[in-house]
């Protein structure tokens, strides 16, 4: 038996009142719960209704996670009031219920599902056989195509997925989770016949979707749109050469155009729509909700990629094209008069040049080693800059090696290496003399 | 008081499966029909034919008969089917579940080798029940509804029908007024054919197993309009129907299957007490005599602590069932019970209704212009309905009224009459009158009342002194109804809402105990304690009524018409042994 | 009466409006979705840094770590693409590039330094 501690619970409940407008608040209800095992969000909100205040509003119809009638934010989470249970809510905090995302209010908690059913019409997801056979079809069970479907038929089109989904916030012509999810299962069916218009209807809000995972986590019947929307992707890849043909040429379609056959009668579509009769909720209409906010996101949000893109864009480009502006013809520069240069010693002395790479004019001030042998004509001229990371190499007189201090990278007269993680000996200058000056190539 | 009038060919009532395929079928006849559907819920999502788990009978092997079909049907019913809509139902249900295939594109479970697969269900000879794992109802539904929004169907969300609109002589049916449930708002709709297909639903009862969202207004509605009813007292209880202290989902279905794996059950003494109703077939009988059984152990006070039985499947060792029950053994779950390990407390649940209205094959009524089909309409199942005929039923009787409506508007083309306007002033102003009173009755009181009564004098089992102490009780519900009063405006209103459930409720309820007053016999789902045996001789009739001048039902015994199989040889199938599952 | 009152629907609530317990209920793979722009920014900064201040090691171990960060999640996005890891080990797999990554950072910035 289901024996469980009874509790008081803190439960806030949005409220919208249709005949008020506003933004809508939070109501504060508080009761005991005699059995947090078996007692439903839907129990508390049939019982703030018989106990508190009649005239809470909230939606559902079967009761047992059949229908989707009854889907809502529960403590900052999508979910089904029938399906969740007090005990699955941590009992020290308040218990939150608020409407879904993305569908207009109808009153508190009740939303309307117009623009859910519009999405998902769009995506085409009825049945349309690729030729109307008597029997039907011989699949079996182990099938590849019933394989990948698998019980992604079962969505009940609660809309919890779509609620929970933050890229239908940013993109008006996202077809959304459950309209993908339905597109999937028929385009992965070998019976349908209009494949190649429904992969081009859905395939772009594809692209939308950010591998968030939000809907598969929500989604009560456990499906994941997002492994649905990751077939359609990977479904596109493979038929890329048709989807690049134009719209038309496509085969598969057995069927006629879609039966549009009924122009609707007047006064009916204005009411299928979401003109709740004598409400005024033509305003609200769709979705087309504060036009101004969404603009400014989407301002915001194309700037910011616009500036990262420019910015990368110019890293890219300066370290990309530089180097090669700056690597034409080497140049000699004049490094010191050959009687300045003991012989038999290594003298250390600093070259200055100005280099120019691209717009960017700088001066490079870097020392060079000059090694000047007891033969005063055999010289060498090292580079200081250590093969290892490019710090700078000294010469240790006493030791009679060249070091680095950053990790220790010792490298003998000859520039050999002899310690350290220097991959390399060091590197030499071209050099020349010219009117008893030594000059060095830069590079 | 202006409100909003509609015209339209044809309105559907409901969008469950029997107003969804009459819909199809009827545009698919002629697609330039102007149909509307309006329905209580959300697009689609309301109704039983969506809850649907255990499946749907259909002949589709070659070893299988529609004969067999027909003769497990009549056993079923015992004998009081209209034999002609049984008929019917089992020739037309092969065709019926193809098309959800190939047209509509629902796929069901297969066997290895790509068939479709049929599983068993209880009192069939034949191994018939298509189906798509344990929510055979979702695959339907979803499918049917999408094919509706691919016609481009209009249809009304949330708009509850009221009642039936007729002609001044009251001969014809010219429409509906209906409530836009979001703001209050009533719509007057002019139709040339209207089908009710509101799902009956025995939802005033204390337990029952249809989603609360539908509360019997078809009957309710055809009643009121004068339409002819029959088998009213026939209501089925489901046995297994899970005890949930203080939820709504108290009511909701354990599986059949479960008792066909061998499953027992357990009075609060934990004795198997089945030993003594049914020794030979145990808790393997039929529905209407394990009901019967648990609630008389219940009234013999050997109920378990949480007020009904136990079901145990534990011993079928927990993989099992957590491998053939998932959906069954998830519900168990959300609630803290452990079907697969442990025990379940359960009750008898009030499921189906198989009366209403009287119908032939064409889904044609008393009234002109009036179709009924599925769960609203009576006769297929006689005084029981076999498990897997009822989505059967809807499905099959909407093909036939979308049929049969298109076939009606091609053949009639004069004028509908226009509805009497002040008819409809007069409905609207007594819709309306419970939001203007100030104070009053609590409507969640009086509806809790009605089911408590039903519960305990019109349920499982009933008596002479307790239906008629009922239909007193019932008068005084509808009495105190006079003053309700419900608060705030009428935009998604629910206690206003509710009142109108209980408008309903009360008729119906009306109808059934009368009808049961008028069988003195046990047939069937219906069970009389001072009549507990069957009775061939007198009561091989069906009581059919209409509403009176007085409000009340006025009862015609119409004999049994056997035009396709006699009662000699029905009472012969009768005898035969059981089918034994594996 | 209903019918005189003007009704209006609430214009809908979007994700997060008016929803105190948003932030604690996002799950990991929306969280993998935010860090992983977060961190292009970063780049993006830090790579600045890098080229104006050369050598030193606080940039670049920082840079170092968000181009791996940000590189591992991307790598989840293209795994989960191609359906080279199946959608159902989803959070296995931030866990597991998680881990990757710092093994990463760990093993360059010790072999290099
Ligand atoms: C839990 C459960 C399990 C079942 N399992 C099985 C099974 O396994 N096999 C089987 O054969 N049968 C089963 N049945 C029975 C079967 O589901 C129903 O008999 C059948 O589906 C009824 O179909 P319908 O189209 O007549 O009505 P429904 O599917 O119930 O549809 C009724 C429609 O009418 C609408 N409606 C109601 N009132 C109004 C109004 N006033 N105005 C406008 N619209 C209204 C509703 O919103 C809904 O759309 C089960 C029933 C239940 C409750
Ligand atoms: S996975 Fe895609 S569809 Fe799902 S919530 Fe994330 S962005 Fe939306
Ligand atoms: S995919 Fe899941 S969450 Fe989305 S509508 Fe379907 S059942 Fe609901
Ligand atoms: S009420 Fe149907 S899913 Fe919750
Ligand atoms: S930079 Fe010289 S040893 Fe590393």
């Amino acid at each position: 038996m289901a024996t469980s501690a009874h509790q008081r619970r803190v439960i806030q409940v949005f409220r919208y009142d249709p005949t008020r407008g506003g933004d809508g608040h939070y109501d504060r209800f508080e009761m005991d719960v005699a059995h947090p095992n078996s007692t439903t969000m839907l129990d508390i909100l049939i019982r703030i209704q018989r106990e508190q205040d009649p005239s809470v509003a909230f939606r559902y119809a079967c009761r047992v996670n059949m229908c989707g009638s009854c889907g809502m934010v529960i403590n900052g989470r999508e979910g089904l009031a029938c399906k969740t249970n007090v005990c699955d809510l941590p009992p020290d905090r308040d218990i939150t219920l608020r409407p879904l995302n993305h569908f207009p209010v109808v009153k508190d908690l009740v939303v309307d599902m117009t623009p859910f059913f519009k999405k998902y019409e769009d995506a085409m997801p009825f049945f349309s056989p690729r030729t109307i056979e008597p029997e039907p079809a011989v699949i079996p069970p182990d099938a590849r195509e019933r394989q990948d479907i698998g019980l992604a038929t079962e969505c009940i089109q609660c809309g919890c997925c779509v609620s929970s989904c933050s890229m239908v916030n940013y993109h008006d012509g996202y077809a959304g989770p459950a309209a993908l999810n339905r597109a999937f299962t028929l385009l992965a069916d070998s019976r349908e016949g209009r494949n190649a218009e429904r992969l081009r209807a859905v395939l772009q809000s594809c692209y939308n979707c950010r591998t968030e995972f939000n809907c598969t986590e929500v989604c009560p019947k456990e499906l994941s749109p997002t492994r649905a929307i990751k077939y359609i992707q990977r479904l596109a890849l493979k038929h890329l050469g048709e989807l690049s043909r134009p719209a038309g040429m496509t085969n598969a379609t057995e069927e006629p155009a879609p039966p549009v056959a009924v122009v609707p009668f007047e006064p009916v579509l204005q009411h299928a729509g979401c003109v709740a009769g004598a409400c005024s909720v033509a305003a609200a209409g769709g979705l087309p909700d504060d036009p101004s906010r969404r603009q400014f996101f989407r301002r915001v949000i194309m700037g910011i990629g616009a500036a990262s893109a420019l910015g990368v864009g110019g890293l890219l480009a300066t370290a990309a094209v530089g180097p090669t502006l700056t690597k034409t013809p080497g140049r000699w520069i004049p490094i010191s008069p050959m009687d300045d240069l003991a012989p038999a010693q290594v003298s250390t002395v600093t070259m200055r040049y100005e280099v120019t790479s691209g717009f960017h004019k700088e001066t490079v001030v870097k020392p060079v080693m000059i090694c000047r042998r007891a033969d005063v004509n055999n010289m060498v001229v090292f580079n200081t800059t250590c093969t290892h990371l490019g710090c700078t190499v000294r010469w240790d007189a006493g030791k009679n090696i060249y070091v680095c201090a950053c990790h220790g990278g010792q490298f003998d007269h000859e520039g050999r290496v002899i310690a350290g993680p220097p991959p390399r000996p060091l590197d030499t200058y071209r050099f020349k003399v010219e009117n008893g000056c030594l000059m060095v190539e830069v590079v | 008081m202006t409100i909003e009038k509609i015209h339209a060919d044809v309105l559907i009532i409901g969008m469950g499966g029997a107003g969804q395929l009459a819909a199809l079928n009827a545009f698919d006849a002629d697609p330039s029909l102007k149909i509307l559907i309006v329905c209580k819920a959300l697009k689609g999502k309301g109704g039983c034919t969506r809850m649907v788990q255990g499946g749907f009978n259909a002949v589709l092997n070659d070893d299988d008969s529609h004969e067999m079909h027909l003769m497990d049907t009549l056993k079923g019913g015992q004998y009081i089917n209209d034999q002609d809509l049984a008929k019917t139902l089992v020739e037309q249900a092969t065709p019926t579940i193809k098309e959800m295939e190939t047209l509509y594109g629902c796929f069901f479970d297969r066997n290895p080798n790509g068939t479709i697969h049929q599983k068993a269900f209880a009192g069939q000879s034949f191994d018939r029940t298509v189906h798509k794992g344990d929510l055979t109802g979702i695959e339907i539904i979803s499918r049917t509804t999408e094919q509706i929004m691919k016609r481009r169907i209009p249809v009304l969300e949330e708009h509850r029908a009221l009642d039936l609109l007729t002609d001044a002589q009251g001969r014809q049916v010219v429409g509906a007024l209906l409530l836009n449930m979001r703001n209050g708002a009533f719509v007057q709709v002019q139709a040339r054919a209207t089908l009710v297909a509101t799902g009956g639903g025995p939802t005033q009862y204390r337990f029952h197993a249809p989603g609360p969202e539908k509360s019997v207004d078809g009957l309710g509605m055809l009643y009121r309009s004068g339409v002819r009813m029959r088998d009213m007292e026939m209501v089925q209880f489901h046995p297994t129907g899970m005890i949930i202290p203080g939820s709504v989902v108290a009511g909701a279905l354990l599986e059949e299957g479960l008792r066909g794996c061998g499953a027992y059950m357990l009075n609060g003494n934990g004795e198997r007490f089945m030993a003594n109703y049914d020794p030979a077939r145990m808790e393997r009988t039929t529905r209407d005599v394990m009901s019967r059984s648990s609630y008389l152990e219940m009234q013999a006070g050997r109920a378990c602590a949480e007020g009904g039985v136990h079901i145990v499947a534990a011993h079928l060792g927990p993989e099992f069932v957590e491998k053939n029950f998932p959906g069954m053994a998830a519900r168990c779950r959300q609630f803290k019970y452990d079907l697969a390990r442990g025990k379940v407390p359960v009750s008898p649940t009030a499921h189906y209704v198989m009366g209403g209205a009287q119908i032939d094959k064409d889904c044609h009524t008393t009234l002109e212009r009036l179709f009924v089909a599925g769960e609203d309409a009576g006769g297929v199942h006689g005084a029981n309905r076999l498990g897997g005929n009822g989505v059967c039923d809807s499905c099959v009787f909407g093909r036939q009224a979308g049929k049969s409506i298109a076939r009606f508007l091609t053949a009639e083309r004069g004028a509908v009459p226009h509805p009497d306007a002040a008819r409809v002033a007069e409905l609207c102003a007594r819709y309306e009158r419970p939001l203007e009173r100030s104070s009053g009755e609590r409507v969640f009181v009086l509806r809790d009342q009605i089911r408590e009564t039903n519960w305990n004098k019109v349920g499982v089992t009933r008596r002479e002194q307790d239906l008629s102490e009922a239909i007193a009780e019932f008068e005084a519900i509808a009495e105190a109804c006079e003053t309700v009063s419900v608060e705030g405006h009428a935009a998604y209103n629910m206690p206003w809402q509710t009142y109108i459930d209980l408008l309903n409720m009360i008729d119906v309820s009306r109808m059934v105990a009368t009808s049961a007053q008028e069988r003195k016999e046990q047939r069937g789902a219906h069970f009389r304690i001072d009549y507990p045996e069957q009775n061939d001789e007198q009561y091989l009739f069906n009581v059919t009524l209409t509403r009176g001048a007085d409000g009340r039902p006025a009862i015609v015994r119409q004999p049994v018409a056997f035009v396709h199989k006699s009662l000699a040889e029905c009472q012969q199938y009768s005898k035969r042994p059981p089918k034994v599952n594996k | 009466m209903a019918h005189e009152v003007n009704l209006h629907y609430r214009p809908a609530l979007q994700w997060g409006e008016l929803d105190p317990n948003r932030r604690q209920s996002t799950p990991v793979g929306m969280w993998a979705w935010i860090w992983q722009r977060i961190s292009a920014i970063a780049i993006v900064f830090l790579l600045g840094l890098h080229i104006t201040l050369t050598y030193k090691p606080l940039v670049q171990f920082l840079l170092l770590t968000v181009v791996i960060f940000h590189a591992v999640l991307g790598l989840r996005v293209i795994l989960l693409d191609f359906n080279l890891v199946n959608v159902k080990y989803q959070k296995a797999l931030i866990a597991g590039l998680a881990v990757l990554g710092v093994v990463m950072v760990a093993i360059i910035w010790t072999g290099i330094y």
